[in-house]
């Protein structure tokens, strides 16, 4: 079931309604029933395997306490670590065999091959489950978090098999930790109409994010780079700008509606975005984008791997360590192997050249407080991304091919007159749609990167300017979303992953 | 809270309802014939006309308001069929109580509940939602699911992304026609009569045929049917549609329903060089030659009186007015 699917529409309503009608002490089951329910619309079959992760890491849990009580300290550190290796092993094999099984066995086969050996490695023909690393992360989280005791397992099986169900963010995120959901589940939620409809709010422009703007964008970036070999060096720069655009706002819609149901039905799911796009520097990037992954990796892997506590090169290693499991995180494939490879590498140069940049700065008495220093560095970091986002979106052959022609080394004409807009896909009014629709996404974020939230502020003015404000969002999307008959509801980029 | 909620709810409603109606008459242009039946005051229709373009272009509500003082409106559609006129029918009368049905014959010849999904869109886009929508629909479409037919219920769901189709005229609408269309084009055409074999009435027209009789007797109205001209280039295909009219001359015969069959009869005094738009509909000349004998044949009949003059009825005037500027 689609965020933008009709399905939704009528599935999220009666839930809402259900759920704040029902006792307090069934309300914790319903949304269990009603998350299996969402996730088996895709593949009824796959419920078992979350229900499997589900169940591993509850165990993992109990044990894990359990094992506290063992006085001796070397016989306990053993147990849980045991304990540990078996639910990180069960739920790493399952995730391996789904998603990165076909991967490995054409990469053996292949390299076997360039050596002078020829094998055949069975091929099963298994669909990747919808959100499997996204649920198996989250359910990691909890194992660990019990292993370091900063919460207690929970004993009740039901509530913590919600905690890895939640439909809100159960396929696509944010990957939530046991710290913050798991205690929520005990809470009890009353119907209150201001964060009601700060939740829809917030819905509403993730629906704007997904139905309007990832849409038109996705015309015009698929049109260029499904013929890259067609296109000018100008045509396939706007597209790898326009694809930036694109898979923020894919993404963040849908963490913007996961955040926004979970807070109506009254659950504090975590930012997962914050305007990625004004970061200074490849860094500062990744700690404004996918936040929930990157402070995951960040707790569960980089800082357990010694984080830049173990010198210098330690940390490029870590750096580097991370990015790549990140990149196989996105995709089976090498090309998002590459994509992390070159955002783990970004900042290793940063690191290292940072003293240069220093002495620069110093030599040439550069001001790095104004707004143009910042503006460069902001735009030198959307360059970088957006050229890892080129093998983020392509594979390693049309890559190099769009690459060479947007830096002009192709020998090709760069640009030609004539009209590139219809060239994208798009026409007039769509092209007009969508720059209207960027200008607002650059002002919403703007407005957060400022500090101001825009939700409380519009809940602060007279009735008339919010309802304005309100029908405006809403017959926005209705208007000019790309969706209905005729429109196959296209799966949110993240869905693969 | 619950009153702020409420009122929010009754502007979306009501928001949504206009902004769908603007991207949705596009389909229904500016006549938009199934839609505009419902700005009419309840039961003020005297004659409802039914079917396809032969009926939209064939008759004038203004003329026999005009000339017999009766109120009419045609609910026609492109290529509607037999069983499409049933349904509307039945919707129609939810909200009127014709004395008299008038059904155009053009589309007795197709076998088939309808010719495609477009032009069911024609019948249903504009029809409310309602127990004979959702009818209609699961005859016409009984293999979608729940999904595929709520853009059915919604059509703005189709019809959103017409925004940048949208012209003045989506925003002027030309109520005072009543789902007629005069078409002042003039194209010459040739008369090859009705000498020809009787062909069958397909099935399931006599099916959906028999049901509009059957809900006529019920609600006492008088079934009048009718044949408007026309001249198809190609002889074969003329006298397979033209052969569907003279087996059903002799059904209704024996029904006892009236059919005017004016390419037979020759009584509306049709000039083939002048009164077509093109070969197979009339222009605005021939359709008021047409709608004047079909009043001179109902004047006096099942009922009707004239209402000119009436107070309640000056709006016919206006209408007709409007009519008689742009068509002189």
């Amino acid at each position: 079931m689609l965020f933008n699917s009709l399905e939704f529409m009528v599935f999220f309503p009666v839930v809402c309604l259900t759920y704040y009608v029902i006792p307090y002490r069934f309300r914790y089951l319903f949304l269990l029933a009603c998350s299996y329910f969402f996730y088996m619309c895709w593949n009824p079959r796959y419920a078992l395997l979350m229900l499997t992760s589900t169940v591993i890491t509850y165990l993992s849990g109990l044990l894990l306490e359990n094992a506290e009580k063992t006085k001796e300290e070397s016989v306990r550190i053993r147990k849980k670590k045991l304990f540990v290796a078996f639910s990180f092993v069960i739920n790493l094999s399952i995730l391996f065999f789904f998603k990165y099984y076909g991967f490995a066995a054409d990469t053996i086969v292949k390299v076997l091959e360039a050596v002078g050996f020829h094998v055949s490695i069975p091929v099963f023909d298994v669909v990747l489950p919808v959100g499997i690393s996204f649920y198996t992360f989250q359910a990691l989280s909890y194992t660990v978090d019990v292993y370091r005791r900063e919460i207690y397992a929970e004993k009740n099986f039901l509530k913590y098999a919600l905690f890895v169900s939640f439909f809100p963010q159960l396929v696509a995120g944010p990957i939530e930790r046991s710290k913050n959901l798991l205690i929520q589940i005990n809470e009890k939620h009353k119907f209150e109409y201001d964060r009601v409809r700060d939740g829809l709010l917030l819905m509403l422009y993730g629906y704007f994010q997904k139905v309007v703007l990832a849409e038109y964008l996705a015309v015009a970036v698929n049109s260029v780079f499904d013929s890259c070999l067609e296109r000018t060096g100008f045509q396939l720069m706007v597209a790898s700008v326009l694809f930036a655009f694109q898979i923020y706002c894919d993404f963040a819609s849908y963490s913007n509606i996961a955040i926004g149901a979970a807070k109506v039905m009254g659950f504090r799911l975590m930012e997962n975005f914050n305007t990625p796009y004004f970061a200074q520097s490849v860094a500062e990037f990744w700690r404004r984008w996918h936040i929930s992954l990157t402070t995951w990796f960040r707790d569960y892997l980089y800082i357990p791997l010694g984080g830049s506590r173990k010198g210098k090169w330690k940390k490029y290693r870590n750096i580097m360590i991370v990015f790549l499991i990140s990149g196989l995180w996105h995709g089976a494939s090498w090309h998002f192997v590459f994509w992390g490879c070159l955002n783990g590498m970004y900042q290793v140069i940063g690191e290292c050249i940072k003293p240069v940049k220093e002495c620069i700065v110093k030599q040439f008495k550069i001001r790095t407080e104004v707004f143009s220093h910042k503006l460069m560095k902001c735009m030198e970091t959307f360059v970088l991304v957006d050229v890892s986002w080129i093998f983020f979106r392509n594979n390693f052959r049309q890559s190099f091919v769009i690459l060479e022609r947007i830096f002009g080394l192709s020998g090709e004409k760069w640009f030609t007159w004539g009209n590139n807009l219809e060239a994208m896909g798009l026409t007039v009014n769509t092209r007009n749609v969508l720059l209207i629709s960027l200008l607002i996404l650059f002002c919403v974020d703007l407005c957060k990167y400022k500090g101001i939230r825009l939700i409380e502020w519009i809940a602060g003015q007279e009735i008339w300017f919010r309802w304005l404000i309100y029908f405006a969002g809403i017959f926005g999307v209705l208007i000019f979303g790309v969706y209905g008959p005729g429109f196959d509801a296209s799966q949110f980029i993240y869905f693969q992953f | 809270m619950a009153v702020r909620i409420t009122v929010f709810l009754l502007c979306l409603i009501m928001l949504y309802n206009s902004i769908s109606e603007i991207m949705r008459k596009k389909t229904g242009g500016r006549i938009d014939m199934i839609h505009s039946f419902y700005d009419l005051k309840e039961d003020s229709v005297d004659v409802l006309v039914l079917g396809s373009s032969h009926a939209y272009y064939g008759f004038q509500p203004n003329v026999l308001w005009e000339e017999q003082g009766y109120t009419s409106y045609v609910m026609g559609s492109p290529e509607q069929t037999i069983a499409s006129s049933y349904f509307l029918l039945r919707e129609a009368l939810k909200y009127q109580r014709p004395k008299v049905v008038l059904l155009e014959s053009y589309f007795f010849w197709y076998d088939g509940l309808y010719t495609s999904e477009g032009r069911v869109h024609a019948v249903l886009d504009g029809m409310r939602f309602g127990k004979v929508k959702q009818e209609a629909l699961n005859v016409y479409r009984p293999d979608l699911s729940w999904k595929e037919k709520a853009s059915w219920y919604l059509p703005f769901m189709m019809y959103h992304n017409r925004w940048g189709e949208l012209e003045e005229e989506d925003f002027d609408k030309k109520s005072y026609l009543k789902g007629s269309k005069p078409d002042k084009k003039v194209v010459s055409c040739k008369d090859q009569g009705v000498d020809m074999e009787p062909v069958d009435i397909p099935k399931i027209n006599v099916e959906y045929f028999n049901k509009i009789m059957e809900l006529c007797e019920q609600e006492k109205m008088q079934l009048v049917v009718f044949a408007a001209p026309y001249a198809i280039q190609k002889g074969e295909r003329y006298r397979k549609r033209q052969g569907v009219n003279l087996t059903l001359e002799s059904y209704l015969h024996e029904k006892n329903i009236p059919f005017l069959f004016f390419q037979k009869t020759g009584e509306a005094d049709i000039d083939f060089q002048n009164d077509f738009r093109d070969r197979t509909h009339l222009n605005w000349k021939g359709q008021k030659k047409i709608t004047a004998c079909i009043g001179e044949f109902l004047y006096g009949k099942y009922g009707l009186e004239s209402h000119a003059g009436e107070a309640e009825y000056t709006s016919w005037d206006e209408d007709y007015e409007q009519y008689h500027e742009e068509f002189k």
